[in-house]
């Protein structure tokens, strides 16, 4: 898998379609001068340019809300898209990669306002988006112009944490990626306090390379052969995700003697090709108070790869959130709740992927009472793979 | 004549550096732009590379032209009716340059003087992709390569033609036209699982003995006759398929000027060029009209507006039942406008039907953006699918906003 196509997200043949959006730019400008008039019109309409929109009232304001995390400078993103410079040479590939519903990446189709960390992405963004790359991409008023001269005002911060100072701070390792080397995983293990969290993050230290993380709690040898849950996860890290802390009173458990292991996914885009580059993350811990009720896992799985599949709740539980496994990447998923009083819920329609897996946590906790049935329906692109799974965090009781 | 004015069009491209740019202002000229001499539709305010393939960029003026979409080599600064077949002429991009009678080689950017002291002419050179009409009364599409062009005519009961052009609309030379593979398919079975269609019935495409086009003898057809090309232009090229559907059967209106204008197979693709969009039956009142090329009125009210966008919803099924595939993008923009407005109003609906409403009307403005990129296209399995995403969201939004008064 070569680094460059992964992160870019561009189908092949992506440069060639360029100018189809132009061509149609050149169609909205001939109904629009065969529309209102003929000549009048004709020395301005020559530039192509029929968006109304321009980039920097209109575009650059969504593109910091909802793309900068990753495409700015030293972003994660292949490329910034905070210029009028930068984001020009992409227009075609944004309508291509927003038209195919992989940008925002989130993969929702339920509304967004149903989820604590989900970010509306509006119809009306989507247009402008569509309307600027597709009809000349007008700039509107200069910006810093330069590439890489980008105004952050008002975009996510790229070395603070989200949620604050955490508690406790762990520095990774160094990782080096070399110079022949696009991707790699490591692992880093980390002894931890035996003390419940209420959330964990991680905070790159070299943003552009740090595609993806997996932190998990695991118990200690002894512990696992006790039948203590080998292996939890706390937290799926993608970049631009809103980390969520859990509620007052909640927390992820930590066994005496646990450590937490931490799997970073690094991959380089195009820009760093050939060049060694190096990491070291940071990991923040949130601590919940002592006592606080545990957050678990309800897992629906399928053993022979049936495309619907689904389990019981056999305790009334609270859903808090849930995560695809990694499996069930590509396929549309719908989840539904059927309540033995009949009701039926759907708890998220979404495509997971797996380089952007994370959780997706309720605005408010869903109440699953004993005897509901969680259904889960697969709709896949390609053939599914053996077994699929799908796991929920819930709390115990009403 | 024809080829005269292209090679002039390449002239044009690689003396561009030689020429200064002026201020427009002084005159009504169009602008200078600069253009790749590789990739037509870039086109920047200054000079520079090209962000596809770095070459330096060239100027050009580019202004849009009517012209007949028979004879193009008929170029005018207004519309009108083509001297030699009469029929309508359509516009088109072009660029801009001055010449000289005595010295066709000359192209240049600006008005002036010849070496013999006559004053320069102005000569009209069409741009690549400025033409997408259909030039033999068939139904015009688009090649996935954004190069290759095809047209399919029906022109008497039992005959399918297929003509390739290249970027400009230009027939393909007869050498490159031996190296097309294609048939043509009345009947095949598509699977749904694999997303993969097997022929049932097909009929390979020959070309005709003066090189003009492919042809092909077709059985057990009845109008409307739904037909595939699948086309390999090289034999190391992908194979594209064109899925074209005829009412009737197709009349050239080059042969003679009965078939101009009236012809009912006259696609939209060269409406949309030329015309308003399609007659749609607005009966909303008095309403501000949005901007922009399709512009509609957005009605007051929520139930208003939803029959407007089932309106575009039932003109976008129609209009790709025919075959019309090029015409989508007209209701299809309607009707994603018309979503844009119902947004702000979401704040009165239901909590349930407010969280259904917010991602359909974003999925409707999606899958209509999407309906608009694969029209020219002219395959309709994409078209297909492009429309059951933009109909469910319709449905969507119709069941959210339903229960409003």
């Amino acid at each position: 898998m070569s680094g460059t196509r992964e992160v870019s997200g561009i189908p092949k043949g992506m440069a060639y379609r360029r100018h189809y959006g132009r061509h149609k730019a050149q169609a909205f400008a001939l109904a629009i001068a065969a529309v209102v008039s003929a000549w009048s019109i004709r020395s301005d309409a020559h530039k192509q340019v029929t968006s109304p929109f321009t980039f920097s009232e209109d575009v650059l304001p969504i593109v910091k809300s909802q793309c900068a995390a990753c495409h700015s400078p030293g972003g994660v993103g292949p490329m910034s898209l905070l210029t009028h410079a930068d984001a020009v040479p992409w227009a075609e590939s944004i309508r291509v990669e927003l038209m195919a519903g992989h940008m925002p990446p989130w993969g929702i189709e339920s509304a967004t306002t149903r989820f604590r960390n989900l970010q509306p992405f509006s119809a009306r963004e989507m247009n402008v988006l569509l309307t600027w790359s597709s009809g000349g991409t007008p700039p509107g008023k200069p910006d810093a112009g330069q590439r890489g001269g980008a105004d952050l005002t008002g975009a996510p911060s790229l070395t603070q944490w989200p949620l604050g100072e955490p508690e406790l701070t762990v520095p990774l390792r160094q990782a080096t990626i070399a110079v022949d080397v696009q991707t790699t995983d490591e692992e880093f293990r980390i002894p931890i306090p035996a003390r419940p969290l209420r959330a964990v993050d991680l905070l790159p230290g070299t943003a552009a390379i740090v595609r993806r993380a997996t932190i998990s709690v695991r118990a200690m040898a002894d512990a696992r052969a006790a039948g203590v849950t080998p292996e939890r996860v706390v937290a799926l890290w993608v970049p631009g995700d809103h980390p969520v802390p859990l509620d007052a009173g909640v927390g992820f458990q930590v066994p005496v003697g646990a450590e937490l292991v931490v799997r970073i996914h690094y991959q380089k885009t195009w820009q760093y090709e050939r060049r060694a580059v190096t990491d070291q993350s940071r990991v923040g811990l949130y601590f919940a108070e002592p006592g606080a009720a545990e957050v678990q896992v309800l897992r629906a799985f399928t053993p022979d790869g049936s495309p619907t599949f689904m389990t019981t709740v056999n305790e009334s539980v609270r859903a808090l959130g849930l995560y695809a496994d990694p499996n069930l990447s590509g396929s549309d998923v719908t989840v539904i709740a059927e309540r033995p009083d009949g009701s039926r819920e759907e708890l998220i329609a979404f495509r997971p992927r797996t380089e952007w897996s994370r959780r997706y946590w309720f605005r408010e906790p869903i109440l699953l009472p004993r005897g509901t049935r969680i259904r889960v329906n697969a709709a896949p692109e390609g053939t599914l793979p053996a077994s699929l799974s799908l796991a929920l965090n819930v709390l115990a009781g009403q | 004549m024809l080829l005269a004015l292209f090679v002039a069009a390449g002239i044009s491209a690689q003396r561009g550096d030689q020429v200064r740019l002026k201020p427009d202002t002084a005159n009504k000229l169009p602008p200078v732009s600069m253009t790749c001499p590789m990739h037509p539709d870039v086109l920047e305010k200054q000079p520079g590379s090209c962000p596809i393939c770095k070459m330096s960029l060239v100027p050009v003026r580019l202004d849009t032209s009517w012209i007949c979409p028979i004879h193009t080599a008929v170029t005018s600064e207004k519309a009108g009716t083509c001297p030699i077949c009469g029929r309508p002429l359509v516009e088109a991009r072009v660029a801009v340059t001055w010449t000289c009678a005595a010295q066709p080689g000359i192209d240049r950017l600006e008005p002036g003087t010849c070496p013999d002291g006559t004053p320069t002419q102005q000569r009209r050179t069409l741009r690549p992709h400025g033409n997408h009409n259909p030039q033999h009364g068939g139904q015009f599409f688009m090649a996935a390569d954004n190069w290759h062009h095809v047209e399919g005519a029906y022109p008497r009961a039992g005959v399918f033609r297929l003509y390739l052009y290249d970027d400009y609309t230009r027939p393909l030379a007869v050498a490159a036209l031996k190296n097309v593979s294609a048939r043509v398919v009345t009947n095949e079975q598509y699977d749904a699982r694999t997303r993969t269609s097997t022929d049932v019935t097909a009929f390979p495409l020959r070309p005709s003995p003066d090189g003009a086009y492919l042809e092909a003898r077709v059985t057990g057809v009845t109008f409307p006759a739904t037909m595939t090309a699948k086309v390999k232009i090289k034999p190391d090229s992908p194979e594209y398929r064109f899925d074209f559907t005829f009412a009737a059967v197709t009349r050239d209106p080059a042969a003679g000027r009965s078939g101009r204008a009236t012809s009912s197979n006259r696609p939209a693709v060269s409406g949309r060029a030329t015309q308003s969009p399609p007659r749609t039956n607005t009966t909303a009142t008095a309403a501000p009209a949005l901007s922009g090329p399709v512009a509609t009125p957005i009605p007051d009210t929520i139930p208003d507006i939803l029959v407007l966008i089932k309106t575009r919803d039932g003109e976008i099924r129609d209009l790709i039942r025919q075959g019309n595939f090029a015409a989508v993008w007209v209701p299809a923009f309607q009707a994603k406008d018309l979503a844009v407005a119902l947004e702000p109003r979401i704040g009165q609906l239901e909590p349930d039907a407010r969280d259904a409403a917010e991602p359909a009307l974003q999925r409707l403005v999606r899958f209509a953006w999407l309906l608009d990129s694969v029209g020219d296209l002219g395959n309709r399995q994409q078209i297909d699918e492009a429309y059951a995403g933009f109909a469910r969201a319709v449905g969507d939004v119709a069941r959210a906003f339903g229960g409003v008064k």
